[in-house]
């Protein structure tokens, strides 16, 4: 296929080569041919102005001729001859004889007419014409010019035609050159495009790839924490003493707070999770903190605090610090496979949050250390270097979000065959000491909310009726409704000291609108909004509501609610 | 034809006017010039349009029947205007015949020139005077200058006479009166 392909090929080039090869003959032969008759063209024009400059003589002299006044046909020889390209021109009366005439050097004029060449040389022509007037014939008078030379003319031809060349390879230069860079940059854009198809394609994969490790990971999780809690009830309904059911109740309850926990951590990576800042001192978190990772860690990892005193309060949301802080261990733990000491430290660093003053957490541990590759990358999101199944790439992301969320900074240290270190500098409370201590760890009382008129609005039907149910079991009155337009006319119709409202719900009122219409309606009003995650979370806060996250226990419910009583309280 | 021989002896033949004077049959070179001149000087010169056209162009000749002899030579089988040319000798006598002629040329005599120009007046005639001769007055006179004839031309008598001369004939006038 390819040889008579080639030979088809080869012979098309030939053809073409004769082709072009008699295109350049016959233009050749067509200038030439243009040429040489421009050639003629210029001589029969050069002879016919010698001629009509030979008849405007014999006109003027013909005066001078029939009276013979030789000087005035001498004047006008004279003013021929200012022409530079008259070589010669005569007079001649009727019989013949020279009356005037001038010769340039070189130049010749016969005294007889007879003896008048009218075939002069090469770029010569010659004009000899009749001297009449009134019908009288009185002389003849002959011109001889010369025509350009050939090589004058074809120099000027030349300077012209150099001119157009250049000209004409100018504007060729400049337009492949633009076409180059055309094509160079369809060439670049295609390119661009493509990468980014390619881009597109890898990072659609990469998400595939971590959404596998993630749910992967969350199911194992989850499955574990589900087991917990189903083997919990299974053994409660077989349990003999109330000792033993309360200590099965406490297993269930701990892995249900581990699912939350992780569904939080979940949110966190994609900072849906609406943040609950408050203003707390450090070290009174430790013990919770040693709580959580003795949990977490290796049987052959120990932890170390190294908490320095009167630290500064910091405000933050503590869940997120706790998670934060795992996050740190966890990593550390698998950078240690054979055991050793994490190290967590706390101290003030004046100044130290461009030239703010603020509190620094840092996580030490003795492993392997992490490239400056790794170091560069490490809080880009899914980016990880444990093994595929191990890690999500999400938790230094996570402690990155939390900490730009406060407007602080995180660093890596690590030296080479040291260990790392990495610090968390968070931006000091602008709070003072007095209001921390004021801030009560759980500022409401359930006795200040019994025998409260509470509208619950929550379209997940289960929900509505659980949460009621822990409402009734706090001492309140509860009045349910299914949506928020329920709730208007509920609300409108009854008396309510305080409103709980799902945030995020079906229909064109959701559970923010909801709150600031009742609020509209009546200054003041309590509202306490629940939500699994919300974009209008931050909303809410910024308006004043107070948000309590899901999933929440009765005395967190409890505790918001005395919150939002006390503070809605006139 | 020998011109500038011609021209040469202009002065011995300006000299030899009265010694021809009647010396019909001997033509001087001054004959012939002048014979010339008064052939060419009708080409120069244009006449006004009449409806009917002489069947003649008539050259009359005054005094000088040795010039008349020339001009009859020179013109014989010529035309002028597509008109076949007749040399007359004219005298004061036939001043009546006077205006017919084309050219009048008044040779010899002031009194019969007089009378030959007073018969024409205000006809289309070119009348030719000569200085040298004392018949002066012509719309064209011939005079000597440095020993060639030559001749002044007078436009404002052309005009009298309805005649256009050409501006060619005045370049070469040795004197124009306007």
């Amino acid at each position: 296929m390819s040889a008579p392909l080639y030979q088809r090929f080869g012979r098309g080039m030939l053809e073409r080569r004769w082709a072009t090869g008699g295109l350049a003959l016959l233009l050749l032969a067509a200038s030439l041919f243009l040429g040489w008759q421009s050639e003629r063209r210029e001589s029969a024009e050069r002879y016919r102005q010698v001629t009509v400059q030979a008849r405007i003589l014999g006109t003027s002299v013909a005066s001078a001729l029939a009276f013979d006044d030789d000087s005035t046909a001498r004047d006008y020889l004279a003013g021929l001859r200012l022409n530079p390209s008259i070589l010669a021109a005569g007079v001649y009366d009727e019989s013949g004889r020279l009356v005037a005439g001038y010769a340039r050097p070189g130049q010749a004029i016969a005294q007889l007419a007879s003896g008048l060449d009218h075939h002069p040389g090469a770029r010569q022509v010659s004009a000899f014409e009749p001297v009449k007037e009134g019908g009288l014939e009185l002389g003849h008078v002959y011109v001889r010019a010369s025509v350009e030379p050939l090589s004058a003319r074809l120099s000027r031809y030349l300077a012209i035609g150099i001119l157009l060349v250049l000209a004409a390879l100018s504007i060729a230069i400049l337009g492949a050159s633009n076409a180059a860079s055309a094509a160079a940059n369809r060439a670049l854009q295609s390119e661009i495009a493509a990468r980014e198809k390619a881009q597109a394609a890898l990072r659609q994969a990469q998400k595939m790839e971590v959404l596998g490790q993630l749910t992967g990971g969350v199911a194992h999780d989850f499955n574990n924490l589900l087991m917990a809690a189903s083997s919990g009830l299974e053994l409660m309904e077989r349990a003999k003493t109330e000792d033993r059911r309360k200590q099965l109740v406490t297993g269930i309850s701990e892995a249900l707070q581990r699912g939350a926990r992780i569904t939080g951590q979940l949110l966190a990576f994609a900072r849906r999770s609406p943040m609950q800042n408050e203003v707390v001192q450090l070290e009174q978190r430790i013990d919770k903190l040693a709580e959580l990772l003795d949990h977490s860690l290796r049987e052959d990892v120990s932890v170390k605090f190294d908490i320095g005193e009167g630290l500064w309060p910091v405000q933050i949301d503590v869940s997120q610090f706790e998670v934060a802080i795992l996050n740190l261990a966890v990593n550390a733990k698998d950078a240690m496979p054979n055991g050793g000491l994490i190290c967590i430290a706390a101290q003030n660093s004046p100044g130290g949050l461009e030239g703010a003053d603020a509190v620094e957490v840092s996580v030490a541990d003795e492993g392997l250390g992490m490239s400056p590759e790794a170091i560069e990358k490490a809080f880009e999101p899914f980016f990880t270097t444990k093994e595929i199944g191990r890690g999500t790439g999400l938790g230094l992301s996570q402690v990155y979000g939390f900490v730009q969320a406060l407007g602080g900074s995180v660093e890596i240290a690590s030296p080479p065959g040291d260990g790392t270190t990495v610090t968390m500098v968070l931006p000091r409370a602008p709070h003072d000491e007095g209001t921390v201590a004021a801030m009560p760890e759980r500022p409401a009382q359930a006795t200040s909310i019994a025998g409260l008129r509470v509208m619950l609005v929550e379209d997940d039907e289960a929900l509505n009726e659980l949460v009621g149910e822990m409402l009734v079991d706090l001492g309140v009155e509860v009045a349910r409704a299914g949506s928020a337009a329920e709730g208007l006319s509920l609300f409108a119709a009854g008396a309510f000291d305080l409103v709980v409202s799902d945030m995020v719900m079906p229909g064109k009122l959701d559970g923010l609108a909801l709150a600031r219409r009742l609020r509209s309606e009546r200054a003041g009003l309590p509202v306490l909004l629940m939500t699994g995650y919300s974009n209008a979370a931050d909303a809410a806060l910024a308006d004043g509501f107070r948000v309590l996250r899901k999933p929440f226990s009765s005395a967190e419910l409890a505790a918001a609610l005395g919150e939002v009583a006390v503070r809605g309280r006139p | 034809m020998g011109r500038r021989f011609l021209r040469t002896c202009c002065a011995l033949a300006a000299l030899g006017v009265a010694l021809s004077a009647g010396v019909a049959s001997a033509a001087t070179p001054e004959a012939e010039v002048k014979a010339a001149y008064l052939y060419k000087l009708a080409s120069f010169v244009r006449w006004p349009p009449t409806p009917q056209p002489p069947a003649t162009f008539r050259l009359c000749v005054a005094g000088r029947s040795d010039i008349a002899a020339v001009l009859r030579g020179l013109t014989r089988g010529q035309q002028i205007d597509g008109r076949p040319l007749s040399v007359e000798v004219i005298g004061a006598a036939q001043a009546s015949r006077a205006s017919g002629c084309q050219v009048l040329y008044l040779g010899r005599g002031a009194e019969a020139a007089r009378t030959l120009i007073g018969a024409t007046e205000g006809v289309p005639v070119l009348t030719v005077g000569d200085r040298d001769a004392g018949t002066p007055g012509g719309v064209i006179d011939f005079v000597l200058k440095s020993e060639r004839v030559r001749f002044a031309a007078n436009v404002k008598r052309a005009k009298a006479r309805r005649l256009d001369l050409s501006a060619k004939l005045l370049d070469v006038a040795v004197e124009v009166t306007r």
